[in-house]
């Protein structure tokens, strides 16, 4: 009795916690313990409402897959097998829709899809499953290629099944979003003959409609400047906002000196030397050392890792950075990235990996 | 070289690898689709040279490993003596579990370069 009471206890805390003050860390832990309990619907239910406020968090990501695959697990063990026996097209079709649809994991999915597209390089529904996944991930990095991919593989679908509305829907949109209204507009109408009841595409179309004047001529040139930009032109905004929220692509205001007073604070951090946080774009918003690493050589140390790294994964096609670990003499830095803000970390023995990911997770919570 | 690429790669979560001197110099890589070989190699090779020049400038030596976590995959760099051994992997893996294949891989790399 006095264990579930504890359990029980224990539970109570956390919902609390989670209603005062929702931050990945304590969603993830209430989702955690409510799958300890058997209890997979609330786990579900945390699960599901954590990604939705922390789209870009791992952490939040990995519980929702890992409570959701419980639901899907022998589905997916069998598909697997078929997969790698006796492969068919719909074998892929409906393995990656379980992993983009159900699961979320839409690096996974497009795995799937690719992978399948090797062996099944007509599959329509494959194609438009690495478009949509492309242009979710356009919607989250801004990443050019991706824009570009996704329409590619909307094209290549659309040459097999010109019927294929879901292909007409994503090129539609980017196109649109991206400013080439002279390309978006004929397919928004090719779209909207296939499902004319779609009015947030009706809408989509009328803005495109009302700003053809103000066309961008080039699909690259339009897309490489939203990269640069590290969001959409205000059109675009407006044009994105009739599908879904968009969140903002600039880092949220932050006191220097709060934000300098807040990492005074990792001074209690186990072998802590140092700590800086830079934007996206290189700034300095605030730096604290103990004095044995000086401010401004780890500030430029945090600068050149995180150009580096997010441009690796740009061309690496692995998305936008989101963690980096560098071991060396000086000890340990931790680079993490949170709402367009950069965290650097340097500590060295007997700080441990806990010990970082709670300084991390400090970061997003007052951030957050 | 060869065999031990070959059979990194065959581990879950594996992408592609490859070895690149601390200088830049790509020694051997096996890396297949959906991964560029034209470009995962040069991409490693400038994050080598760029991240020891600043850390160098911070009073460090060289780094012996460095993890890059991205939206839909990981980067691992571990030194194996006079070159890196460059892991590209999937987002979602047990890391510990992988770093261990990781770990022995470097080492034979290093093994085979002192050979």
């Amino acid at each position: 009795m006095g264990i579930f009471d504890t359990g029980r206890r224990r539970l109570e805390a956390l919902e609390r916690e989670v209603l005062s003050n929702p931050t990945p860390q304590n969603m993830v832990s209430l989702a955690e313990n409510y799958a300890r309990t058997g209890d997979w619907s609330h786990a579900e239910d945390v699960a599901k409402k954590a990604i939705e406020k922390f789209p870009d968090s791992e952490k939040c990501a990995l519980t929702y897959q890992y409570v959701r695959k419980n639901r899907f697990q022998s589905e997916i063990q069998e598909l697997n097998r078929a997969v790698r026996s006796r492969p068919q097209a719909q074998h892929y079709e409906r393995l990656a829709h379980i992993y983009l649809s159900e699961l979320a994991d839409r690096s996974r999915a497009l795995e799937l899809a690719q992978e399948g597209l090797l062996k099944f390089p007509s599959s329509d529904p494959l194609h438009v499953m690495c478009a949509q996944v492309r242009m979710e991930r356009f919607h989250t990095d801004y990443q050019a290629n991706d824009g570009a991919e996704a329409i590619r593989h909307s094209q290549l679908a659309l040459a097999t099944n010109s019927q294929n509305a879901t292909a007409l829907y994503c090129m539609g949109r980017l196109y649109a979003e991206a400013g080439c209204y002279g390309q978006a507009r004929p397919v928004v109408e090719n779209y909207l003959r296939l499902v004319s009841n779609d009015d947030n595409m009706k809408q989509l179309l009328k803005l495109v409609d009302a700003h053809m004047p103000e066309a961008a001529g080039d699909l690259d040139d339009a897309l490489n400047e939203i990269e640069q930009r590290h969001g959409l032109a205000p059109v675009g905004v407006e044009m994105m906002q009739i599908f879904q929220p968009v969140r903002p692509s600039t880092a949220p205001q932050i006191n220097p000196s709060k934000m300098e007073n807040f990492l005074r604070g990792y001074d209690s951090m186990h072998g802590y030397k140092c700590s800086a946080v830079i934007t996206k774009n290189g700034e300095l918003l605030a730096a604290h050392s103990r004095g044995l690493v000086p401010s401004d050589k780890f500030v430029y140390l945090l600068q050149s890792v995180y150009r580096c790294s997010e441009e690796s994964s740009k061309r690496m096609d692995i998305g936008a950075f989101v963690v980096g670990e560098i071991d060396c003499t000086l000890g340990k830095v931790t680079v993490s990235e949170w709402k367009n803000l950069v965290l650097g970390v340097l500590a060295d023995r007997p700080a441990k990996e806990e010990d970082f990911q709670h300084a991390i997770d400090k970061f997003q919570s007052f951030v957050s | 070289m060869k065999d031990v690429l070959q059979g990194l790669n065959l581990e879950v979560g594996v992408k592609g690898s490859l070895v690149v001197t601390r200088d830049g110099l790509v020694v051997h890589q096996e890396i297949g689709p959906p991964l560029n070989p034209e470009v995962v190699g040069p991409v490693a090779s400038d994050a080598i040279k760029n991240i020891n020049a600043s850390l160098r400038q911070a009073g460090s030596k060289e780094f012996t490993k460095f993890i890059v976590t991205s939206s839909f995959g990981k980067m691992i760099f571990h030194e194996t003596g006079e070159a890196y051994l460059v892991v590209v992997l999937d987002k979602a893996i047990n890391l510990a579990m992988t770093m261990l294949a990781i770990s022995s891989a470097a080492r034979k790399i290093k093994n085979v370069s002192m050979e």
